[in-house]
């Protein structure tokens, strides 16, 4: 069964309304055009969409540009998309990412793990406020595609958490997600 | 190149395309027909051809735009320029910027802007081809591709015109009537709850006929809700069938 918007799901005695419905002359009305699901638990009834908006939350893994580096503690994050979501974010795309949930080590200095305009992969610790908190301490997190400071030219992996340039031969330090290069997983 | 105008419009109770008074011109609606679109629409009403486009909610430019507590509904409304037996000229012209202010504001009542503050919803309304009441058909189209997008709303927009033909109150005018008519009256409704979201008048009618003609649009606009629900149904009910 499916319900589109302006539909009536049921009477507000039978089910509060919940995420995607509002109650209108004692009636729970659907706003979107989706599935009903009915959490018995809370009595309350929900719509789940057909085409959902992405909004940023808690345990979601983003795809970010860095747009700022503030020496020595925190990193500035544009987000671009939640990952594998075809749609673009609904809220502020804003985020920061602090020296110590870049990874699971004691880190000296932010500028020798991550760069202006360095293209990343994070994860989502906290949503409740603007910026949202990011972390890249996990395996897949990280650096996905970088660019020379020399040159401006993409960079290739070369070691654990080394990347060359191929025109100048520039070594620079990252924490490298295990998918660098890899366009395709966004 | 207009039409001169007809020596009568009503003959024998019949219109000059063959319709009954009260009677809706043919209409054809789907949604989802564009694919790099968040949410789409095209309809068919009578002669008329819109294509409508939704993006969003998404990050708004210029940023100093972005109101605090909700988001922006941004319409624009645009004839192609072959849309009319004249060239148009490409642009925004004076009718079509009053047309995307009163679409936005007849769209606004039944959006949850709140829910998406600082954020835009781009709604984007292409005439292909025009053969009068065209905002109705816009506010009508623009609806069903808000709904394919996800954006919560009250409730769909449903919009019918009427007006006064040969000193006859009729439903749903097209060109000839629009341009050689004595009045035209376009309406939009919120079915659910029975608000009034957009009422113009062109032309001038008495107080009887105009409660007349209110009462027509609004029947009118009726028909048109239940063949939007339709479409709805017909478009997601597959999708649903298929993903189970």
């Amino acid at each position: 069964m499916i319900t589109i918007t302006g539909d009536k799901i049921c009477t507000l005695e039978e089910f509060l309304p919940g995420e995607n419905t509002y109650e209108y002359d004692g009636e729970v009305i659907s706003t979107v055009v989706g599935i009903p699901l009915k959490d018995f638990s809370t009595r309350k009834v929900h719509v789940k969409p057909f085409n959902e908006i992405p909004i940023i939350k808690e345990g979601d893994k983003v795809v970010g540009k860095i747009v700022d580096v503030k020496y020595p503690a925190i990193a500035l994050v544009k987000i671009i998309k939640i990952l594998n979501k075809k749609r673009f974010v609904a809220s502020i795309p804003y985020g920061v990412l602090y020296v110590g949930n870049i990874k699971n080590e004691a880190i000296i200095d932010i500028r020798k793990e991550i760069a202006y305009g360095d293209i990343i992969i994070a994860k989502v610790i906290y949503a409740g406020k603007v910026p949202v908190q990011l972390a890249t301490n996990e395996e897949d997190l990280g650096v996905i595609y970088a660019y020379c400071y020399n040159c401006n030219l993409p960079l290739k992996h070369h070691e654990e958490n080394k990347l060359i340039c191929e025109n100048c031969g520039r070594i620079e330090l990252r924490k490298i997600s295990k998918y660098y290069g890899r366009g395709d997983i966004i | 190149m207009k039409i001169g105008k007809p020596e009568r419009m009503i003959i024998n109770g019949k219109r000059l395309d063959g319709r009954g008074l009260y009677d809706l011109r043919p209409i054809k609606m789907r949604v989802g027909v564009l694919k790099n679109a968040d949410g789409s629409s095209y309809l068919e009403w009578g002669g008329n051809k819109i294509l409508c486009a939704v993006h969003g909610p998404r990050e708004l430019h210029p940023k100093h735009l972005a109101k605090p507590d909700k988001a922006m509904l941004r319409c624009i409304y645009s004839m192609a320029t072959f849309s009319v037996k004249e060239r148009k000229k490409p642009g925004p012209d004076r009718r079509s910027i009053e047309l995307s202010k009163v679409i936005r504001e007849a769209l606004e009542n039944v959006i949850f802007l709140h829910l998406f503050p600082q954020t835009v919803i781009d709604v984007y309304i292409k005439v292909l081809q025009s053969d009068g009441g065209t905002r109705c058909a816009s506010i009508v189209a623009a609806s069903l591709a808000l709904a394919d997008a996800g954006i919560p709303m009250k409730d769909l927009v449903s919009a019918c015109a009427a007006g006064k033909v040969d000193g006859e109150i009729v439903l749903d005018l097209f060109e000839i009537e629009d341009n050689y008519g004595e009045a035209d009256l376009p309406v939009a409704i919120v079915p659910k709850t029975g608000e009034i979201v957009l009422l113009q008048m062109d032309g001038n009618l008495t107080k009887d006929e105009f409660k007349k003609a209110l009462d027509l649009a609004i029947s009118g606009a009726m028909k048109v809700y239940e063949l939007q629900k339709k479409t709805l149904y017909e478009r997601y009910g597959e999708r649903y069938e298929t993903e189970r």
